[in-house]
């Protein structure tokens, strides 16, 4: 449903992706690990609008996103709870909740979105007159992958949503992954090549701007190479 | 008393004044994080409309306020988008956008001394002429418009701006620009809502005064600069700091110049906002710390 092919994107003179081409299908989680700085969020941003590429095409569904503004890639469906959560601090949960759903106009479907929202993250449903600011960093991270969810979107990317989080809130919010994915794509961006390999079905390998390596997520695990560089083994 | 309670009057009324205008610039700087000192040529500009229509006798008074406020708005409107947005697509830095917005109202105050007149007007009547006077204390009708008007917008727009959705996405577009359009916000067409809302606000302090004084080109000039530090006196970025720091600003200008000396009321509003900035950075209601403008 996305295909990213020969993409590269530039800050100024740094080349920050380098033609790099990836492919999402419908129902998969795709992730794309690599180390600090190493173009992930860069290839997120660019893929929701917010950062233009040089050269090279990003599709949805057919649709060229090259030129559409981060709204309209929106309505196409596509959601992504960035890196660092992003939440609006001065809001409350409900008010991010309903943000997330801005362009919709179903009200009864957006009502029982919410609910599920709150079935998966029952910390957000006692919470929700409480400004956003206020959560503990593991709750913003729900809210933030809440609130992408309120958009019913048919692809979903997901910016380390691990980042600094206590290794049982890391299980948990994986736990909740495995769960969305049963209704939402998913692109999956991580540091924490561990938990992204256990739980995508395909990964690719970013290095300095380049795509180096791209295997099932079964043998990416396996992989001598891999395990030595990013999973510590 | 009596003398009291009418200064008390009056400040409300001038106050309204700097209320409705401060809040222009809180709601701009709150989207775009500089302060656009254009915002009180659009005082102007909508005194001006309102005054053309009045002498052209083309329609009666609620018409052109309604007119002028609409005008003003989409004028403000318009400087956002063909001085404004063209820069910062260029990236160009906030102090650029400043410096550009003191441009603007400098074109502006002098087209209309070349295209329009450089003289002073006096507003056409269009209110009864005998203040209403209960127990010696004097109520212009002019200023019982003022504030029946101002109280008007100012509760229609803190309803649209805490209880609609164009009204959170504006919030969401002034907390963080980037995650409001990953929540499908048009985050340029947001920002052309808040210099619309802006523009109307101000349009309407600008006919009041245009009436309650007269209207020339400069108008906008000092209540411009007395309602923006209205705004950073209350807290840029917050409405009701807006409000709280107009008012604040009517009052002692009014008591000052009431029980003090009347030399001085011009100057009164900068030194309360020396003394805010040397106490209390962010302004009375601001949050935390921001950003030097
Ligand atoms: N706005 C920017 N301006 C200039 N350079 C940038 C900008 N954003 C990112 N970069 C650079 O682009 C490269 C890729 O950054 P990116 O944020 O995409 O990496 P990342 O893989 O997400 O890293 P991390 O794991 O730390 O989040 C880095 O060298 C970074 O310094
Ligand atoms: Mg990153």
């Amino acid at each position: 449903m996305l295909k990213i092919e020969d993409l590269n994107v530039y800050y100024g003179g740094i080349h920050a992706l380098n033609s790099v081409s990836v492919d999402v299908n419908d129902g998969e989680i795709v992730t794309i690990i690599g180390a600090n700085g190493a173009g992930k969020s860069t290839l997120l941003r660019t893929i929701s609008g917010l950062v233009r590429a040089r050269s090279g095409t990003v599709s949805f569904n057919g649709k060229d996103l090259g030129k559409m503004p981060p709204h309209e890639i929106v309505a196409l469906g596509i959601a992504h709870a960035p890196e660092g959560r992003r939440v609006f601090s001065e809001l409350t949960v409900a008010q991010n909740l309903r943000l997330g759903a801005f362009l919709r106009t179903d009200k009864e479907q957006m009502e029982q979105d919410l609910e599920r929202v709150f079935r998966i993250f029952e910390r957000l449903r006692e919470r929700r007159e409480q400004p956003a600011g206020t959560l503990s960093g593991g709750e913003q991270q729900m809210l933030c992958i809440g609130r992408a969810l309120m958009s019913k979107p048919k692809l979903l990317l997901l910016d380390e949503p691990s980042m600094g989080l206590a290794p049982v809130l890391v299980q948990e919010i994986y736990k909740e992954i495995e769960e969305i994915r049963k209704y939402t794509t998913i692109l999956l961006v991580e540091q924490n090549a561990y938990q992204a390999l256990k739980t995508a079905d395909r990964g690719y390998v970013l290095e300095t701007g380049r795509i180096v390596m791209a295997a099932p997520c079964s043998e990416l695990i396996r992989d001598p190479v891999i395990k030595k560089a990013y999973l510590g083994k | 008393m009596r003398e009291l309670l009418q200064q008390l009057w009056n400040g409300l009324a001038i106050g309204s004044v700097y209320a409705l205008v401060a809040v222009g610039y809180t709601l701009v700087f709150g989207v775009l994080k500089f302060i656009n000192f254009a915002h009180s040529s659009i005082l102007t500009f909508g005194a001006y409309v309102a005054l053309y229509t009045m002498l052209s006798k083309v329609a009666p008074f609620p018409v052109a306020l309604g007119l002028s406020m609409v005008l003003s708005g989409v004028f403000a409107m318009q400087t956002e988008l063909r001085a404004f947005r063209p820069l910062r697509e260029k990236g160009a830095p906030r102090l650029n956008l400043l410096i550009t917005s003191i441009g603007v109202t400098l074109l502006v105050e002098n087209a209309i001394v070349v295209f329009v007149s450089p003289d002073f007007h006096v507003f056409p009547k269009v209110l009864p002429g005998t203040p209403i006077n209960l127990s010696g204390v004097v109520f212009p009708p002019v200023d019982l418009l003022l504030v029946a008007g101002s109280s008007i917008l100012m509760l229609a727009l803190s309803y649209f701006v805490n209880r609609t959705l164009t009204g959170l996405s504006i919030k969401a577009v002034a907390l963080d620009r980037d995650a409001a359009a990953l929540m499908g916000i048009n985050v340029g067409r947001t920002i052309s809502i808040t210099f619309f809302i802006a523009g109307l606000m101000a349009s309407m302090a600008g006919i009041l005064v245009g009436m309650k004084f007269s209207v020339n080109p400069s108008l906008g000039g000092l209540f411009g600069l007395k309602s923006f530090a209205a705004s950073v006196v209350g807290g840029i970025g917050s409405v009701p700091g807006a409000y709280l720091g107009g008012y604040l600003i009517g009052f002692l200008e009014t008591l000052g110049a009431g029980y003090v000396s009347s030399n001085y009321k011009d100057a009164i509003a900068f030194v309360l906002l020396v003394l805010v900035l040397l106490f209390k950075p962010s302004g009375l209601l601001g949050k935390g710390t921001q950003e030097k403008v």
